[in-house]
């Protein structure tokens, strides 16, 4: 395989969110990777664009610091317009915006998701800028295509904030045990309605291996 | 990726420059050797360049692009110490720099590790020539990276002392001088110690010059084979004039094969 310091850092990755019965989970792996060298392996790819609204990163990872960068800045200002706190909507197509009219020269995926008020609400917008909302869950990255049918099977609506963390740490872990370009530690987000936004680092033994122990 | 792609553009020229955030400051190293294709062009070049009194940065890949790119936003910096009447967080040069080199989109080839101190505590940071960032406990950039980050991942621990760090500076540059043929020479190092009043940084250099580790005799005659000493197992003689061939030794294949010389 091509090593080449050269290259790109690249966000090959797992990302996903999840709504729960009171809010919403946003999970990550954190490898960042320049052709088969693993440039960083506790990289944080959830970002925070404004109060409740986060998104996770896929794709170039200066493309995707510097499109979050000029989403920050722009909902930020837009914020100050508008005198309140902009809607998740807002901020998706915002992303969505620049991904679209600089198709040609970035390589960007994102999931924005946050709380507008207590009702949450995901976005996913894919290499090239289309945009979908999606209902209860979403996934993307290169590791997204191991466990999307895994997610499928295993979520339900509505379930406790417990359940839901056990869910996505399996999945990505799932997708890391699969995926060349997700490894490393997984990193969580949890939005709840009134309640500053909970990040968690798990690490070593709380990444569920895959490796069979017993054969 | 495209390995066609890679060949085109700016060069890496050989490095190994690191960093190591330790209890109450930032080390960052570097070696020597700077290389125009295969001459060596420079053999003591200081490869960590300051851009505030605070904040050093440590640069691989083009030694121009490292050097002006530095420069440049050293002077900005400088103008906006001036302005605001206090010292620069290293947040600041961060995204300074990284807003000068994506629109680049990589062509300018300068690799990173900007390390310093602010009135938050010792900050390290990776700036890839793309234009993305990502903060650190310890890194390793240039084509020695390879061989130092195996170093780096072995022995760093969280809060260590001053010349823990150092050792391991040290240790790290050491194995990208000794493995990569990009590297050489001796060890260059900056120390910024963090401190409680402005302009929370206190910095000190320093170099060391590695001495490999001797190198092991070969030990002569182990491998000699004494002629005649290996089974013929087939033979079969060809007379080109009579046009005619012969079977002389002929053994079957599973004759256990007599052990010869070293291996009895």
């Amino acid at each position: 395989m091509q090593s080449d310091l050269n290259l790109p850092v690249d966000l090959g990755t797992t990302i996903m969110a999840l709504k729960f019965d009171g809010g919403l989970l946003l999970a990550a792996d954190s490898r960042t990777s320049q052709g088969s060298y693993v440039s960083n392996r506790m990289a944080d790819k959830i970002t925070p664009l404004i109060d409740d609204i986060y998104v996770c990163r896929s794709g170039s990872s200066a493309d995707t610091q510097t499109v979050a960068g000029y989403a920050r800045y722009s909902l930020d200002f837009h914020s100050q317009q508008l005198g309140k706190r902009p809607s998740v909507q807002t901020a998706a197509y915002i992303l969505r915006d620049f991904a679209y009219q600089n198709k040609e020269v970035l390589s960007v995926s994102f999931i924005c998701a946050g709380l507008d008020d207590e009702k949450a609400r995901i976005f996913s917008i894919a290499q090239g800028g289309a945009i979908f909302e999606q209902k209860n869950y979403a996934a993307a990255g290169s590791g997204s295509t191991y466990v999307l049918t895994y997610l499928d099977e295993k979520y339900r609506p509505n379930m406790t904030e417990t359940e839901v963390r056990e869910l996505a740490v399996r999945a990505v872990s799932l997708a890391m045990f699969r995926d060349n370009s997700s490894g490393g530690c997984i990193r969580l987000c949890v939005l709840k309605p009134n309640t500053k936004p909970e990040r968690i680092f798990l690490q070593g033994d709380q990444v569920q291996s895959m490796f069979p122990v017993h054969r | 990726m495209d390995p066609v792609k890679s060949l085109k553009g700016t060069k890496k020229t050989g490095t190994t420059i690191c960093g190591v955030v330790f209890k109450g400051g930032v080390v960052l190293g570097a070696d020597s050797k700077a290389t125009g294709g295969h001459i060596v062009m420079d053999k003591s070049c200081m490869k960590i360049h300051k851009m505030t009194p605070s904040i050093y940065c440590g640069g691989a890949g083009t030694a121009a692009d490292t050097h002006h790119v530095t420069a440049m936003i050293g002077s900005q910096l400088r103008l906006l110490e001036l302005n605001t009447g206090r010292p620069i967080r290293v947040e600041t040069a961060c995204v300074k720099l990284k807003r000068h080199l994506f629109p680049y989109q990589g062509h300018v080839g300068a690799h990173l590790i900007l390390g310093g101190c602010d009135f938050t505590g010792p900050h390290l940071y990776n700036v890839s020539n793309h234009g993305s960032v990502s903060p650190e406990d310890f890194s390793v950039m240039g084509s020695g990276s390879y061989a130092a980050v195996g170093v780096m991942e072995s022995k760093y621990k969280p809060d260590m002392t001053e010349e823990e760090a150092i050792n391991l500076t040290i240790e790290a540059i050491t194995a990208g001088i000794i493995h990569d043929e990009g590297s050489g020479f001796f060890v260059n190092y900056t120390v910024i110690r963090h401190i409680k009043e402005s302009p929370y940084a206190e910095v000190s250099h320093g170099y060391h010059v590695s001495r490999p580790a001797p190198r092991q005799k070969k030990i002569k005659g182990l491998f000699t084979i004494p002629r005649g000493e290996t089974e013929i197992m087939k033979e079969i003689v060809v007379d080109f004039a009579t046009q005619t061939s012969e079977i002389t030794i002929d053994k079957p294949h599973n004759t256990p094969i007599k052990p010869v010389g070293y291996m009895q």
